[in-house]
């Protein structure tokens, strides 16, 4: 397995740890108060030490772990951008054009946007190396 | 240009140059053994560089390693 890929799994190991704390914090002390769970994520800070050079023999990065990062970076920010528009669009549809909310709402897009780039970066990273890293070099 | 209009013969020249493994290779040539897989597997098109540099580690011409089977 590769840094690359021990990065992207303790980063989806993370999200996992997040979700569950905040389901069983939900019956507890209630949805709004649950969200303070995803403050575990902040430990994807740490996720950089799979990839720093241990000694200069070993490679850590290489072109194909580059091109990785960068397909699995665009389509992570892909996938915000997706969850981006239907958040800011949902509350249109459902409370109607004279409709409000709280602003209280938008830091959690922010953080809900980037949990969705984080996941689906290591996800895609996941993939692309399980095939080969990709097709062709860019 | 798809990875598989590439062909190669890595893993031969590998066993020709006394059995070189995967990471001894990588090694030489400033890469992941995981790279070197995908590379043999077919899977993955190197940049030109790279392919230079193997070339060059089992003293072949960048044709004797790589072929292009496409149009």
């Amino acid at each position: 397995m590769s840094q690359l890929q021990k990065y992207a799994w303790f980063n989806l190991a993370v999200a996992g740890v997040a979700v569950v704390v905040y389901l069983v914090l939900v019956p507890i002390i209630g949805p709004e108060a649950a969200l303070g769970a995803f403050g575990v994520c902040g430990l994807w800070g740490f996720g950089g030490a799979f990839l720093r050079e241990k000694s200069p023999a070993k490679v850590v990065w290489d072109e194909r772990e580059r091109m990785i990062w960068a397909r699995s970076t665009r389509a992570g920010f892909a996938a915000f951008w997706g969850v981006f528009v239907i958040a800011a669009m949902a509350p249109f549809f459902v409370l109607g054009p004279e409709g409000s909310i709280s602003v209280k709402i938008l830091p959690w897009y922010v953080l809900f946007g980037m949990f969705t780039v984080w996941v689906v970066k290591s996800l895609v990273i996941l993939l692309l190396s399980r095939r080969g890293g990709a097709h062709v070099s860019e | 240009m798809s990875a598989s209009d590439l062909s190669n013969q890595i893993r031969r020249l590998r066993f020709e140059h006394g059995e070189m493994t995967q990471q001894a290779l990588a090694e030489r040539v400033g890469v992941t053994r995981q790279t070197i897989i995908a590379l043999e597997a077919g899977r993955y098109v190197p940049s030109l560089l790279l392919a230079m540099r193997i070339a060059r580690t089992f003293g072949v011409p960048v044709e004797g390693v790589f072929q292009y089977n496409g149009e």
